[in-house]
């Protein structure tokens, strides 16, 4: 099983960042919703499932930044999108910065892993993410989009962010996640 | 929160407007967009002149705004329309998109450039799905313009048959007619307080572009 972590402040995101997830997830394993905003049990989800994704949120929702993540660490396997890519890179200390990409642009990978590879054209929609030049040693770039890291690996976990939303136009990555957290679980 | 729908009359714009409604924002104005001549790519444009009885029927204020045809007009003429919800004390736009990357993050970058929250709570969601909750919910829609399907779809109602007969085109067509295969008009969903009825249309166009104007239409109790 796997648990899909809403970041949406207002429930009315969730039918267009959480439902589409859900929705691609829920071809290849169970699974699971939690919405953040709530006063959820994080010890109970935990137990429940090794492998997380955290979703994306709106533009102009940035309530997440205030909130303690730690809770995360004990899962074995976590996706992040859009928003929870910047949850899982401030988890790990990076510096996010103001970088505004609305639409489809092209992702170069530049590390062979196990979600995606090659160039492919993929949805954003974010005004901060971790600039290239800004790297921290603790994460491996996986791809790039211009300045921006599009996807990155935390290098000691099985911790996966990307900036855009492959629930849009690769939604291929979301099921081969949940393909991975389901056969290591 | 206030809410501006972005409104074409059509069945995803009044099924957002209902989600909106019920997801306990307020919904203070209709915006919709009044192409000049039938030709434009990003707003669904067939008898828009109904957005207005449709606002009656809900008891909620419409802007419209008048657009050109080519897409920096039509931009702008949004601009200008949600420039003026903000004079309602609108803080978000909810829109019908479905699947265009190409309408949506035109939508997201205006909201973003005028400082509004945007919801597109039918993003991705499949076309039969949307079909069907409409059915479910109990929403009057009829077919008003075709493009690329039969002309005998004009006037026909949204109802199980209907889909199923969308659902056998569906390798060539988008079943939920985003990509302008054909257009529909709500005459009536939970919201209206009153519904519509057509008292006189016509039908213009070829065989497969082809479109049913509405000449003359009116609110009656539900």
């Amino acid at each position: 099983m796997v648990a899909i972590i809403s970041l949406c402040k207002h429930r009315l995101h969730e039918e267009e960042f959480v439902k589409p997830v859900v929705e691609i997830a829920r071809k290849v394993a169970d699974i699971e919703i939690t919405r953040v905003s709530e006063d959820v049990d994080n010890r109970k989800i935990r137990k429940r499932h090794k492998g997380a994704i955290v979703c994306g949120t709106a533009l102009k929702d940035f309530d997440y930044l205030q909130k303690d993540f730690s809770w995360l660490l004990d899962f074995e396997f976590v996706l992040g999108i859009c928003a929870g890519y910047q949850v899982l890179a401030r988890l790990f200390s990076a510096n996010i910065s103001r970088i505004e990409r609305i639409g489809v642009h092209e992702v170069i990978c530049k590390r062979e892993n196990p979600l995606f590879e090659g160039r492919f054209r993929a949805y954003f929609l974010h005004e901060l993410a971790l600039s290239i030049k800004d790297v921290l040693d603790v994460f491996e770039v996986l791809a790039v989009c211009e300045n921006e890291v599009a996807a990155f690996k935390v290098k000691s976990k099985e911790f996966y962010g990307v900036s855009f939303h492959p629930e849009v136009l690769s939604p291929e990555i979301i099921e081969k996640f949940v393909e991975l957290s389901s056969e290591r679980s | 929160m206030k809410l501006c729908v972005l409104y074409s009359g059509g069945k995803d714009s009044n099924l957002a407007l209902l989600k909106a409604a019920e997801s306990g924002h307020e919904v203070v104005c209709l915006l919709s967009l009044k192409p000049v001549s039938a030709d434009s790519e990003v707003f669904h444009y067939p008898n828009v002149e109904l957005t207005h009885l449709q606002a009656k029927a809900m008891d909620i204020p419409l802007i419209s705004v008048e657009c050109g045809d080519e897409e920096e007009g039509s931009l702008l003429a949004l601009k200008d329309g949600l420039r003026k919800a903000k004079d309602f004390g609108v803080e978000g736009v909810v829109t019908g998109a479905i699947r265009s990357t190409y309408q949506a993050s035109r939508f997201q970058r205006i909201c973003y450039t005028l400082d509004l929250w945007c919801f597109n709570p039918l993003w991705l969601r499949d076309e039969v799905s949307i079909l069907r909750e409409v059915v479910e919910r109990k929403f009057e829609v009829v077919i008003v313009r075709v493009a690329g399907i039969k002309r005998s779809f004009l006037g026909r109602r949204i109802d199980e048959s209907m889909i199923r007969e969308l659902k056998k085109l569906k390798g060539y067509v988008n079943p939920a007619g985003e990509g302008g295969e054909y257009e529909t008009l709500v005459l009536n969903m939970p919201l209206f307080r009153r519904r519509i009825v057509i008292e006189d249309f016509e039908i213009v166009g070829k065989e497969i572009d082809a479109m049913m104007v509405v000449k003359k239409a009116r609110l009656i109790p539900k």
